[in-house]
């Protein structure tokens, strides 16, 4: 009777057992793939008779165009090389990656539409360092790369990604609104632009029918303006601490931008974002509907525009400078696409073989461009490229190639950081926040809390 | 031994054997019975320690723990650390605690009040009823999203609803991207789909006694008296259900604040997405998605989730103990 009784109970918890020590025992943090051993390159020579090797490339692209665009290279780099077969998935995000790496079937190579998670990935060992395949393959980064890529592909000395094309941003304007206005040039600094976007705006009675620059932060693509490329500040000093309130040209800028959303009102601006946010990349554009003369958005505006409004009359320019730092005027907010490696691809040789195919293939890397509305990302690409010397695109290329131009620093909180300067920006902007220095001190506390914590 | 005692016990070896094989079966299948039925139910078994013993032991191992998905550093056992960063250190996981308050204590009792006042409207139309119960119950089956976009488009700064309060004189808000209009906006959706709870109540209602009904008329009550001695008592569980059912969907609040922020926001990355505009949308679940799935730390997002167990645990059961003050059960003076 006992012995009936308790078998169930036994058994069940055997499995309960088993189950703890699921939990417990193997569970997160797997060892890491050993990096131990020796890396080599897969030369032109041996390309020519490999053995038959398939990878799996994943992309966060999802357009139909852009993702032909992938399948196209990817194909023509099997017709050249029969042995390699890639395997391309579109559509994933960098959530879904860390997905496949936990689960322990990581694709060959990653395309992530953002390098927010680069410092993320190579602190946790995500992603593998593609140094010794770049030193094995004998690719002179600094040479083929321009150093705004550089930024935010490198963490802590390492290459942890390669630039897969570039997005630089500037300041779009109506040539026409300008002309009616009497203003001649793009503001190079800050209270030009000011004064500016007070010239062009056009209020019809009580409500505005134009305005001439809107600076929230949350609208379209203003956020570009305040990660410190137009203040000339950096998110942290030498010692990695954020710097929000220790450099007084945060502040500047954010007095900046709260001056002239006043000067329209809240509740003006409020309707204007509302109505427009939505609209940043199609024919509604408040650009393109005269809604406002001039906006921050980044190169594949130029290519909307084409699309969307061809005769449409407008200049591009970088965009002004905090007064304080007049002198770098024509530096910019410069990012772009990366593609990793995974610490746990099977086939790393391959992989960085394909993935050297797809960075620095000039062909390649000129048509995804011309498919997507970027800019190339290697010298030679941008030599190569029949859109360099495109008025609405030189300004563009001109900024992303500036010694100046940068991305912030990237940490291993990823973009943790930057959304929680963000949302102090957007209540300063709300009128949450009195005391803006005190508020600049407490993000930044904050801000370093978060990447203490990210590195415990 | 006797002859008669054998000769009743039958020819030795034969019946003796037949019945102890018989009290055997008998009793071997109770014996065998626990390995069969655990095979009937492991298929059961198997899927609950998988999908729920199992995640739910992982992820409180994970709070205790700095793990990051993805991440191939050893993971740390931190003790209660994510526990107390939680409620100590990060100003976004109380900004969506008090938007998720907002909607849990002004969004369900909303919605269960009109829920309730449509199915008493409904009730007293002598004809077509069935017609309007449809009508309301439908929005319920229209996807989260798509009603979700619906919304976005209707209350656009420029969009119909605005454009038809201008022609009446008024200046409408910016709903989904007004931060102190985002909350009331979705509060307008919730009672739009509001079908499903109406639907309950509207059967709720009718059965009530009509004995009862007629009973009050002879005692000559009035429409609110007949509405609140006769009718309510018998909606007040369907009322606690629809109170707990709402306050437990609403403490998860996640699908339709996340389609209003991507829609209203210029979507520059995911955390700039979620919460927008101005962390109004930041609610529990997203704040934990964005923890766990943006940010991916899982060991921070798992105490979260625990958190939040612990909280519609201690409400729903605090909740249920409360309403036996005024709820009316069969059999109650």
């Amino acid at each position: 009777m006992r012995t009936s009784a308790f078998r169930p109970a036994a058994v069940l918890a055997a499995g309960g057992a088993l189950l703890v020590a699921g939990c417990t025992s193997s569970g997160p943090g797997t060892a890491a793939p050993s990096s131990s051993a020796p890396v080599s390159a897969i030369t032109s020579s041996q390309a020519a008779s490999h053995a038959p090797t398939t990878i799996t490339v994943w992309s966060f692209n999802t357009l139909p165009h852009e993702v032909a665009a992938f399948r196209k290279t990817l194909g023509q780099l099997h017709t050249t090389y029969p042995w390699l077969t890639v395997k391309f998935v579109p559509g994933k995000d960098d959530a879904a990656f860390a997905k496949a790496v936990a689960a322990g079937s990581p694709p060959d190579v990653f395309v992530s539409s953002t390098p927010d998670n680069v410092a993320k990935f190579c602190y946790n060992r995500t992603v593998a360092p593609l140094d010794p395949y770049l030193k094995a393959a004998s690719v002179d980064v600094p040479k083929t790369f321009p150093a705004a890529t550089l930024v935010y592909t490198q963490y802590a000395g390492k290459q942890c990604a390669l630039p897969l094309l570039a997005d630089a941003y500037a300041l779009f304007y109506n040539k026409k609104m300008f002309a009616d206005a009497g203003i001649t040039e793009p503001p190079k600094t800050m209270s030009e632009l000011t004064a500016d976007a007070k010239k062009l705006t056009i209020r019809n009675g009580a409500t505005i029918k134009t305005f001439g620059f809107v600076p929230r932060s949350d609208y379209n693509n203003n956020s570009s303006i305040y990660v410190g490329s137009q203040s000339g500040t950096k998110y942290y000093d030498g010692s990695d601490k954020a710097t929000f309130a220790a450099d007084g040209k945060w502040a500047k800028l954010l007095a900046w931008d709260k001056d002239l959303n006043d000067y329209y009102g809240g509740a003006a601006v409020q309707k204007f974002v509302g109505t427009y946010n939505g609209h940043s990349d199609d024919a509604k554009n408040a650009l393109l509907s005269g809604a406002v003369a001039m906006e921050v958005d980044g190169e594949w505006h130029v290519g909307e525009i084409a699309d969307e409004n061809p005769n449409f009359d407008y200049g591009v320019a970088p965009v002004p400078v905090v007064d304080d730092v007049a002198g770098t005027y024509g530096v910019g907010n410069t990012v772009g696409t990366v593609a990793y490696i995974p610490s746990g691809s099977k086939n790393k040789e391959a992989a960085f073989f394909a993935l050297q195919q797809l960075t620095t293939n000039t062909e390649f890397l000129t048509t995804l461009a011309d498919t997507v509305f970027n800019i190339p990302s290697t010298f030679d690409s941008l030599k190569a490229w029949d859109k360099a010397d495109d008025p609405h695109w030189a300004p563009l290329v001109k900024l992303f190639q500036n010694p100046g131009s940068y991305y912030k620093e990237l940490t291993p909180a990823g973009d943790e950081d930057s959304a929680t300067f963000g949302t102090f920006i957007q209540q300063y902007e709300q009128g949450k926040v009195s005391d803006l220095q005190k508020g600049l001190a407490g993000a930044a506390k904050k801000v370093d809390k978060l990447n203490a914590a990210a590195k415990g | 031994m006797t002859a008669a005692t054998t000769a009743a016990r039958g020819p030795a070896g034969v019946a003796g054997r037949s019945r102890d094989s018989r009290v055997g079966r008998r009793r071997d299948p109770s014996k065998a019975r626990w390995w069969v039925t655990l095979a009937m139910v492991s298929p059961f078994l198997i899927g609950l320690a998988a999908f729920v013993v199992y995640p739910v032991c992982a992820t409180l191992y994970y709070s205790l723990t700095n793990f990051q998905e993805g991440s191939y550093r050893p993971v740390k056992f931190v003790g209660l650390q994510n526990y107390v960063d939680l409620l100590t250190q990060s100003d976004t996981f109380w900004i969506a605690v008090r938007n998720t308050l907002w909607m849990v204590i002004i969004m369900v009792p909303l919605r269960t009040l009109f829920a309730l006042f449509a199915a008493w409207s409904i009730s007293r139309i002598k004809s077509g009823a069935h017609f309007y119960r449809t009508l309301f119950f439908v929005p319920a089956i229209v996807p989260v999203v798509g009603a979700a976009l619906a919304f976005i488009v209707m209350l656009n700064p420029e969009g119909p609803v605005n454009s038809m309060l201008a022609r009446i004189g008024i200046t409408g808000p910016g709903w989904f991207s007004d931060p102190n209009w985002a909350k009331p906006s979705l509060l307008i959706m919730a009672l739009w789909a509001a079908g499903d709870t109406i639907v309950i109540f509207s059967a709720a209602m009718l059965d009530v006694p009509k004995e009862l009904y007629e009973a009050a008329d002879l005692d000559g009550v009035n429409s609110r008296q007949r509405f609140w001695h006769v009718t309510m008592p018998f909606l007040s569980p369907v009322m606690v259900f629809a109170i707990v059912t709402g306050m437990i969907y609403t403490f998860q609040y996640f699908t339709e604040a996340f389609v209003a922020s991507g829609s209203a926001s210029s979507i520059q990355s995911s955390s700039d997405l979620l919460g927008y505009p101005g962390q109004s949308l930041l609610f529990y679940s997203t704040e934990l998605y964005q923890q766990g799935f943006v940010y991916f730390k899982t060991g921070y997002a798992s105490a979260m989730a625990w958190i939040l167990f612990v909280v519609i645990f201690v409400s729903t059961i605090g909740f249920l103990r409360l309403s036996k003050r005024w709820v009316y059960a069969a059999g109650d003076n």
